[in-house]
């Protein structure tokens, strides 16, 4: 099995928004960034992937076994951190810690002491009086010890401080260097992306804009600067996006190649764009 | 100028943490952000603002008013968005708001519904239904649309996408146009802070460790980098923070002009960002 | 303070309409089967499930804010704490007034009403239940206030289980059994005469009293703990 997570023709509607035909995969070992503007989906495709909600279409293969058929087997393996993460409020980050530990086989209980500590976590209090980022790191601290070969995070970094944020970036990159554990990470904050993603899929309004390794994204991206002669129809089929500003017009292109060619001699600036001038330009096309 | 908000001395005990003699201002037109380590005391800050927890000594005058004396008159000129936005999860955006506008009298509606069109809110659905970045755009679109002269927001932005955020930057910019008007909010994304604060107070384990224009500290603060045997850590003045390591040394100091004064060529300088404040001031070793 | 009224209207418009629909069908129901259950008495029960409506809700709408966490929101608007509580009062003598006018109002009006309106507008009724009611919520406001939902039940859990006892105890040590029950019979034994013919109006001006005053009490303390109460 060389794949973490395989998603094709996923398919979920609710009244107002479509999730539709969603496919990407990534591979073992890799972390991949799933990111998009707010009401995208990106919380949806991972409740799916947990079977807390119901799909009406499409498969989801993790670890290479299917999300429904072998659901305890994935899940034993999986650890998770949600955006608003929900524990029971009266219960000590103790009393968690030993109420979800019973339901993992490969629970490390050292681990998760370490981890507590390193993470500054106050093990005699209750979650009603922990802040929300302690929540988080609680959260954190969960997933990451029972040897959970698939790590499903939504905005794990979600209210944490940038110095913790740095220290977990870190502590993630370290966790896949064995090549076999792969995390599927959603967030906003795109510096963390260029830290650690190897992968990223952008979704929108419920479909994949695009899903690619961040080389790909490197050799084959292309931000064209230039006049309105980007918005003839010849070029249409170059360009993901086009945009008219009041400096001219920028238009983002994922076959550099072809499109060095089609615009050798013309007055265009060509620049490799960063992750948040494509995160920009994507997010609000129409 | 005068402050539109002034703390003093504030002061909160819990068990395992105490906020201490916590002092700082708001000038009027301006927009200051908080930072500091999770569980420093930023939402403990807010809170005692909002009168949300009791403090135990201090005081915390709004609009040159005591909040504690004349809370209701004080609310009322607040826009609070807090980091979990909490309303009745069964009821239409639209029912919220019709029970809360009636509290503000400068309430416009007009304004509000023109915020949730550009934030493309659904005004007849129920609030549990929002994801949890429209959830944060409903409590801004709230906290806005009467025309609050202080913008009180604890961590705003988490779970926000970036273009969103980029858009209410620009809106809170474009609020303290108006010099009566400040925002005051707490931050984990310090690159937001950096783009549009115009000053910072950071907290640290209960205290401030400074409260300052932030133009000013991001030129007198900086990084210096050396190789571990070409300068003393004790050389460098206002020194706050270092690490060592293969890299050598690197450390951060409140007056890096000074530093480069008295260490000359020996030393590599460089720009501190609020983040590597933080980190050293965080997690770094002693201080001189 | 209206508007704080107003807005736990709106809050909890779905809960209170789910209420208003069960007490309906309760109240049809007794009303239709009225002259089966033997008793005068039993226009005072109807009165009294009306009131209780009123004043078990001003406790449930306490407990679903806690629960729900919009406690801080409400306690963010531009109002002070005491006026908050305050309203929470008049809310709940408000929901009881409106509870009986609604029992009232089905008795007179449905055809098939076993008791009129002269029956069930029998003010020593009315009073007593109002006392009875008082002393349920002055007692359960407060207290929510402090100890939340959770508190809530951990009494009403401890409440039964401390009954249980009693009676064990009192089956087991049949000598006992006056003394447990004593208090409790000599209070119902008070309420039964208040209802009864003998009760004068002067007794009645003393329940009244007795109503204002446990009010006042209880308000007092309820602002005074929620003044205390962090977020």
């Amino acid at each position: 099995m060389d794949e973490a997570l395989v998603i094709s023709g996923l398919r979920k509607a609710y009244p107002g928004f479509l999730l539709n035909d969603v496919s990407f995969r990534l591979p073992r070992g890799y972390i991949m960034g799933l990111i998009g503007p707010n009401g995208a989906g990106k919380t949806t495709v991972i409740k799916l992937i947990l079977n807390l909600v119901r799909r009406e279409a499409g498969h989801i293969t993790v670890l290479g076994r299917d999300n429904l058929k072998d659901e305890t087997w994935i899940k034993s393996r999986l650890g998770f951190v949600h955006e608003t993460p929900a524990f029971y409020s009266y219960l000590t980050v103790r009393q968690t810690a030993s109420l979800v530990s019973a339901f993992y086989p490969a629970w490390d209980n050292a681990r998760f002491r370490r981890l507590v500590q390193e993470f500054g976590l106050p093990p005699g209090k209750r979650v009603s009086r922990l802040s929300r980022g302690t929540v988080m790191k609680l959260s954190l601290a969960l997933a990451l010890s029972h040897g959970a070969e698939f790590l499903l995070l939504d905005e794990p970094t979600s209210g944490l401080d940038p110095v913790f944020r740095r220290e977990l970036l870190e502590r993630l990159s370290a966790l896949i260097q064995d090549g076999r554990t792969s995390i599927l990470f959603s967030t906003h904050i795109t510096s963390d992306l260029e830290r650690l993603a190897d992968y990223l899929t952008f979704l929108r309004q419920g479909e994949v804009i695009f899903s690619c390794s961040r080389e790909e994204i490197q050799d084959q991206w292309l931000l064209v600067k230039g006049g309105n002669e980007l918005l003839e129809e010849k070029y249409r089929p170059l360009f993901r996006a086009v945009k008219s500003t009041a400096f001219g017009v920028q238009a983002l292109t994922a076959t550099a190649e072809q499109a060095r060619r089609a615009l050798a001699g013309s007055q265009v600036l060509l620049e490799r764009p960063t992750l948040d001038e494509i995160v920009f330009f994507l997010s609000k096309e129409q | 100028m005068d402050n539109i908000l002034e703390v003093s001395g504030l002061r909160k005990r819990y068990k395992g943490f105490a906020l201490k003699d916590v002092s700082f201002a708001v000038p009027r037109g301006t927009i200051m952000g908080l930072i500091g380590p999770n569980g420093a005391g930023k939402t403990t800050v807010v809170k005692l603002i909002m009168n949300l927890i009791r403090r135990q000594a201090g005081r915390v005058e709004v609009f040159g008013l005591d909040n504690l004396r004349h809370e209701p008159e004080v609310k009322s000129r607040i826009g609070f968005v807090y980091d979990t936005p909490c309303f009745p999860p069964d009821i239409s955006l639209l029912r919220i708001k019709s029970a809360l506008a009636p509290f503000y009298p400068a309430w416009n509606e007009n304004l509000f519904r023109r915020l949730l069109e550009e934030f493309e809110l659904p005004a007849k659905k129920k609030f549990k239904a929002l994801s949890h970045g429209m959830k944060m755009k409903f409590a801004l679109a709230l906290a806005l649309a009467h025309e609050a002269e202080l913008v009180l927001m604890d961590e705003p932005t988490a779970g926000l996408d970036p273009v969103f955020r980029q858009e209410l930057l620009g809106k809170l910019s474009g609020l303290i146009q108006d010099e009566r008007k400040s925002v005051l909010f707490s931050s984990h994304i310090t690159t937001d802070l950096e783009k549009i604060a115009d000053h910072i107070t950071f907290i640290h384990e209960g205290a401030v460790v400074f409260s300052s224009a932030k133009d000013e500290i991001l030129e007198s603060w900086g990084l210096v980098k050396a190789g571990s045997r070409d300068i003393e850590v004790s050389d460098i003045p206002g020194l706050k923070g270092y690490r060592t390591g293969a890299f050598g040394l690197e450390a951060l100091t409140s007056d890096v002009a000074a530093a480069r004064r008295r260490l000359g060529p020996k030393a590599v300088y460089d720009r501190a960002s609020l983040e590597d404040i933080m980190y050293f001031i965080s997690k770094g070793n002693g201080h001189a | 303070m209206l508007k704080l009224i107003r807005k736990e209207l709106i809050f909890n418009r779905n809960n209170l309409l789910l209420i208003l629909a069960i007490m309906t069908a309760f109240l049809v129901y007794f009303l239709a089967r009225a002259e089966t259950f033997n008793s005068p008495d039993s226009p005072a029960f109807m009165m009294f499930c009306a009131f209780y409506v009123g004043a078990s809700l001003c406790v449930t709408l306490e407990a679903r804010e806690d629960r729900g966490k919009t406690a801080a929101l409400t306690c963010s608007l531009p109002c002070r704490r005491k006026t908050i509580v305050a309203a929470r009062f008049a809310l709940t003598w408000l929901l009881m007034t409106a509870g009986l006018i609604y029992a009232t109002a089905l008795a007179a009006l449905l055809p098939f009403s076993r008791i009129s309106l002269n029956q069930a507008l029998n003010l020593k009724f009315i009073l007593v239940a109002l006392l009875i009611l008082t002393v349920v919520f002055a007692v359960f406001l407060p207290f929510t206030i402090r100890f939340g939902v959770v508190g809530v039940i951990f009494f009403l859990v401890a409440a039964q289980l401390i009954g249980l006892i009693a009676l064990f105890l009192v089956h087991f040590l049949k000598s006992g059994r006056a003394e447990i029950f004593s208090p409790i019979g000599s209070a119902i034994r008070g309420l039964k005469f208040l209802v009864g013919p003998q009760s004068t109006s002067g007794h009645l001006v003393l329940v009244v009293a007795a109503i204002l005053a446990l009010n006042a009490a209880s308000l007092f303390i309820a602002q005074a703990l929620y003044a205390r109460r962090e977020f």
